[in-house]
């Protein structure tokens, strides 16, 4: 009987083991705030927002000219990171602006090949902020000034996806007085193993009553 | 369960003391109860993990009369050959994997109306696409080889400065003065590679060689960058489009973690001294982040060391000219009042009588009176002031490089 006892044992520690390992290790619901803000000459305008699945760049490391500020809906901080002004590069001798070459086309006829590329703005300052739950508003302040260049609303950017994604768990976490319910199995799931971890309760039971009768 | 017990659960009367303890370890109540739980305990995590919970307002399986099975099949864009072992997310919650030669999954009882279906595969570019059901009961989701490829084994992108290399299909010519078009790694990515690789054994994983080792840097610090590689055969960034070049138009969709973004380009002919030649180096970005970038030669080490201070680790030009100066807080290695200067030597035991006015034009600029009220404390050769072979990143360099990689999860996010 021992024999039988210690070959059990081995298999259910095998069967334990299949079991943690088919556990997935790939999920990833990591998302990201997507804000594309538009430097015009006279000002820094809405381009277009969007939450989507994604990680983000590490916040937090840049100095810069702009200062942004992730606001919650009740208006508390939720955090702060300074932002490079993209209309400046450094080349070996010094800074470059970007919109050199904008302020030199005077050219109406350049202008018009510029707008018919699409280029409506004169540079784009993207925003790739870590998605949070209780995320509302998005500042833009000038340092230098203190002045609010712009304030985006979020909101209907994370209303966006989760309609598109309403399964996705941050996105049930936003309805939580309702009490969730788990699917139905419908076949799809692969039964391996879940048949693993039947089999083996089925064992330990088996083997746990053998043993204490003899 | 007495030690008598157990002997006669063993009943071999010649089993030896040590022998009978062994199997009284694996078959005493508590061993057996602990792996009766391990097992129920497995029971049910398992299908917990694999199954996610509906939103119960938002109805998406269920066998009614107003659903349909639909059938998710996943091939790679370029082949179409069926791609196993897909993840599946049916409106955001996980159906299943592929399986099958054809790269097949049938999602039961979907509801009729809208869906989203994302696809994760590792090795290739995750995918969404919209149905609706039942108009569409069979949807083919293709998906693109990976584009940002690791040169190892990345470490978490949180806990990491992401730096993806982006091959560039023109260079320049000063003496000419004149852009050039390339294949030379548009035709062989190998060349890029090789390239690639070489930047980051000599700048990255022996930059405790250019750095102070009074300072020092973090241990293992080379294990706290992820090197990419960006691998699109119609797609190459543009050196010479500007100062510091342009990336690939989906480069920020394809590796929104980037830190920095660094374009390569094969060689930079003659010498830059200014306009009107284009720029060799320029860095568009002060410290890793959001849309942080620089472009270099792939032969110029110093060049590349100085942009990557830029870029990489935010530091400011110790050089006198038109560039930006700020006191780039904490551990700066540029302050904005000689006091402020002295207090940090003072404070980190260097020797304070170093701290000195900007005032030194960046080399082989036209000699010109400059003076910035901003000051320096780092001594020449300094990698930000003038970027040679011999020059180094000094103590407050250092101090800030290292501020930088002990702190790349800053709010552990």
């Amino acid at each position: 009987m021992r024999y039988v006892a210690v070959f059990g044992v081995i298999i259910l520690i095998i069967l334990l083991v299949m079991g943690s390992v088919t556990t997935d290790t790939d999920e990833d619901y990591t998302k990201i705030v997507e804000v594309i803000l538009g430097i015009h000459k006279v000002g820094v305008a809405e381009e277009s927002v969007e939450v989507r699945y994604g990680h983000p760049p590490n916040l937090g490391h840049q100095c810069g000219n702009f200062t942004a500020t992730v606001r919650a809906i009740n208006g508390t901080s939720l955090f702060t990171f300074d932002v490079w002004d993209p209309r400046y590069q450094f080349d070996e001798y010094g800074i470059r602006s970007v919109l050199e070459r904008h302020e030199q086309m005077e050219d109406p006829d350049l202008e018009k090949v510029y707008g018919d590329m699409g280029e409506t703005v004169d540079i784009d300052l993207p925003l790739l902020i870590p998605y949070n739950r209780d995320i509302q508003t998005i500042d833009l302040v000038d340092k230098c000034s203190g002045n609010l260049l712009i304030s985006v609303n979020v909101s209907p950017a994370l209303d966006r996806f989760q309609n598109r994604f309403p399964r996705d768990p941050d996105m049930m976490a936003g309805t939580q007085c309702t009490l969730p319910v788990t699917a139905p199995v419908s076949g799809k799931q692969s039964p391996i193993p879940i048949a693993v971890c039947v089999l083996a309760v089925i064992v330990v039971i088996i083997l746990f009553h053998r043993v204490r009768r003899e | 369960m007495s030690r008598y017990k157990v002997s006669a659960i063993m009943g071999n009367p010649r089993k030896t003391n040590r022998e009978k303890n062994l199997l009284f370890l694996f078959f005493n109540d508590w061993c057996l109860v602990y792996l009766l739980i391990l097992a129920i305990n497995g029971f049910l995590v398992l299908p917990v993990t694999a199954i996610p919970v509906d939103n119960p307002s938002v109805p998406i399986t269920g066998i009614s009369a107003n659903s349909s099975d639909l059938t998710i099949i996943v091939r790679n864009i370029d082949s179409g050959a069926g791609i196993a072992g897909a993840r599946v997310y049916l409106d955001g919650g996980f159906e299943g994997t592929t399986s099958g030669n054809d790269g097949r999954l049938i999602i039961l009882s979907v509801s009729e109306g809208p869906h989203s279906i994302r696809v994760i595969k590792r090795g290739y570019m995750e995918n969404v696409k919209d149905v609706t059901v039942p108009a569409e009961r069979q949807a083919v989701v293709p998906l693109h080889p990976l584009k940002v490829i690791p040169t190892g084994d990345p470490g978490p992108v949180e806990e990491r400065i992401d730096i993806v290399f982006v091959p560039s299909n023109t260079q320049y010519d000063c003496t000419k003065q004149q852009k050039i078009q390339t294949d030379y790694y548009s035709s062989n990515e190998e060349n890029f590679r090789n390239d690639v690789n070489n930047i980051i054994e000599k700048n990255f994983l022996t930059l405790d060689a250019r750095t102070s080792k009074t300072v020092g840097l973090p241990e293992n610090f080379q294990n706290l960058f992820n090197f990419y590689y960006y691998s699109d055969p119609g797609e190459f960034a543009d050196a010479f489009n500007g100062c510091a070049g342009t990336l690939p138009e989906d480069f920020w969709d394809d590796a929104p973690f980037t830190d920095v973004a660094i374009i390569i380009y094969p060689k930079y002919g003659g010498t830059y001294k200014g306009p009107p030649c284009e720029p060799d180096g320029c860095a568009s970005g002060l410290g890793p982040g959001v849309n942080s970038w620089f472009k270099t030669p792939a032969t110029i080490g110093p060049l590349f060391i100085h942009e990557a201070g830029h870029s990489v680790f935010g530091l400011i030009d110790t050089y006198c000219g038109d560039s930006y100066y700020t006191q780039n807080n904490p551990d700066p290695n540029v302050w904005s009042s000689q006091s402020e200067c002295i207090v940090s030597s003072e404070n980190n035991q260097w020797e304070f009588t170093t701290c000195r006015q900007i005032a030194q034009p960046a080399k082989n600029e036209i000699a010109q009176t400059c003076r910035k009220d901003f000051w320096r404390y780092d001594p020449d050769p300094d990698i930000m002031a003038t970027p040679n072979s011999w020059a180094k990143f000094g103590n407050a360099s250092t101090l800030h490089i290292r501020y930088i990689l002990e702190n790349i999860n800053r709010w552990n996010l």
